[in-house]
């Protein structure tokens, strides 16, 4: 199911689909984690994740259930309104929830920076100030679980933690709200090694084919990390490719000079 | 079409792909690599020397592909950067350039930059070239550093003090573990030994 697509992501006709890879690339992969287990996926690719500050992410040990919200609008008080990827509710006994809003980027950069305003702007400092109000009932999970973590998590498809666009966004978010904040961040590419060591042991059929389409997705973007280089086995000859050539070339018959009369009158 | 029904062509193209994809990743790997110990790539860019002309069809292709690294931080208007450190692949010869190379099998080339005076991240970037990538092919056999190569100034740059390089064949880079001990290792243990870093 294209969850984009549901959401309005993509036009009807599909005219926007270039600048919206990275929707679409949400969509597929976050989309099929929703038919996984979470410990076939979301749970292990989670694990990857380190903030900022060098923090692993709170991850519930037993979840029970998974809550997803694509591109939900928060518009709260205070807080200038903001349009996260995926906001992902691990639930626990007792009703617990572990939140974490994800920003996934593919090649594009930031959609907003620091502005003037006393709110912070920058696309990933407002997703954390909207963060720390969030609750399930604005999610439309429910009212009676209560948020037992939050993080912010930004996905893109680096092989390292980009650090200049954190130092940025977390610089906003502390002048204006006079507090640290920290974010995660998990790389596409961390996935293919996920879904290829748990497809080897996975029998369920359903679950092997999502993951085997989402590691094919994957791997036709190139999106792994780097396992070593292979050298070229084949050997490609090309044989010399000097023949012979006309002894005579022929160019075409050109038209003998016209004259032209250059007589012209001079009018003002 | 089946693997096996591939024209040589359409194989060759795909090994060259493939060839090229491998650099960009093992590339994208040392970024990480060197971004962990305090440097970060000087551009987004990697291969250079290509030409758009009719005439030269030897530059229709990267032959290389280079990755610079500035001090974390060293953006800014202060001058701190003494040395610029890269890591390059040479895919194939480049012989018809200025400085040219000859290649068989394909190979990384690390090193820095090294300048006399610390320039700004501005002054710096007036200072460096992609073809300085090449300098090993054309260095002495450096005094201190064994297997290393080294060049002595330049008359393109009144600051640069040379160059010091080494080359590691490209196949031997079988995981991203020896891309660490045979390429970035050597090239921060020596920056850092000199900066007394322990």
């Amino acid at each position: 199911m294209a969850v984009a697509e549901v959401r309005g992501k993509i036009s009807e006709t599909g005219i926007n689909l270039s600048e919206r890879m990275e929707d679409l690339l949400t969509s597929d992969i976050f989309g099929c984690m929703r038919y996984l287990p979470v410990q076939k996926g979301m749970i292990p690719f989670l694990l990857t994740a380190r903030s900022f500050h060098g923090n692993t992410l709170t991850v519930p040990d037993k979840t029970i259930r998974a809550h997803y919200s694509f591109w939900p609008w928060l518009k709260l008080v205070g807080r200038i309104p903001c349009q996260p990827d995926v906001v992902l509710g691990l639930e626990t006994e007792e009703n617990h929830v572990h939140l974490i809003l994800v920003e996934a980027k593919y090649y594009s950069g930031l959609s907003s920076e620091e502005d003037e305003r006393a709110e912070p702007n920058d696309q990933l400092a407002r997703e954390l100030d909207n963060l720390d109000v969030v609750s399930c009932a604005t999610l439309g999970w429910g009212t009676h679980l209560e948020i037992a973590s939050r993080a912010l998590l930004f996905v893109t498809q680096d092989m390292g933690i980009p650090r200049d666009l954190l130092v940025k966004s977390l610089a906003e978010y502390g002048r204006k709200r006079n507090k640290d904040g920290d974010i995660f961040w998990a790389s596409w590419r961390f996935l293919p090694s996920i879904l290829e060591r748990n497809l080897e042991k996975e029998s369920v059929p359903e679950n092997r084919a999502v993951m085997a389409d989402m590691l094919a997705l994957l791997l036709r973007k190139g999106l792994m990390m780097f396992s070593g280089v292979e050298p070229i086995a084949e050997c490609f000859a090309l044989p010399e490719f000097y023949h012979f050539t006309p002894t005579k070339y022929s160019w075409p018959v050109i038209q003998e000079s016209l004259d032209i009369d250059y007589t012209f009158e001079v009018t003002r | 079409m089946t693997e096996t029904m591939r024209s040589p062509t359409s194989a060759l193209f795909e090994s060259l792909a493939k060839l090229y994809k491998q650099g960009q990743l093992l590339l994208m790997d040392a970024d990480r690599l060197v971004g962990e110990c305090g440097w970060e790539p000087t551009n987004t860019s990697a291969p250079s020397g290509f030409s758009y002309s009719l005439n030269t069809p030897e530059r229709w292709y990267a032959r290389w592909a280079v990755r610079f690294y500035a001090p974390i931080g060293s953006g800014g208007d202060a001058p701190n950067i003494d040395q610029i450190l890269f890591v390059s692949i040479h895919f194939a010869s480049d012989l018809i350039a200025s400085l040219h190379t000859d290649i068989d099998e394909p190979l990384i080339s690390a090193g820095r930059i090294k300048y006399k005076k610390p320039m700004t991240a501005k002054t710096a970037s007036k200072n460096y070239d992609y073809y300085m990538c090449k300098y090993w092919f054309f260095g002495k056999p450096h005094e201190a550093l064994e297997g290393w190569r080294r060049t002595v100034g330049s008359k393109y740059s009144e600051n640069l003090e040379g160059s010091e390089s080494f080359i590691v064949p490209l196949y031997e880079i079988t995981s991203s573990e020896k891309l660490k001990e045979l390429v970035i290792a050597p090239l921060l243990t020596v920056q850092e030994k000199e900066r007394g870093v322990t």
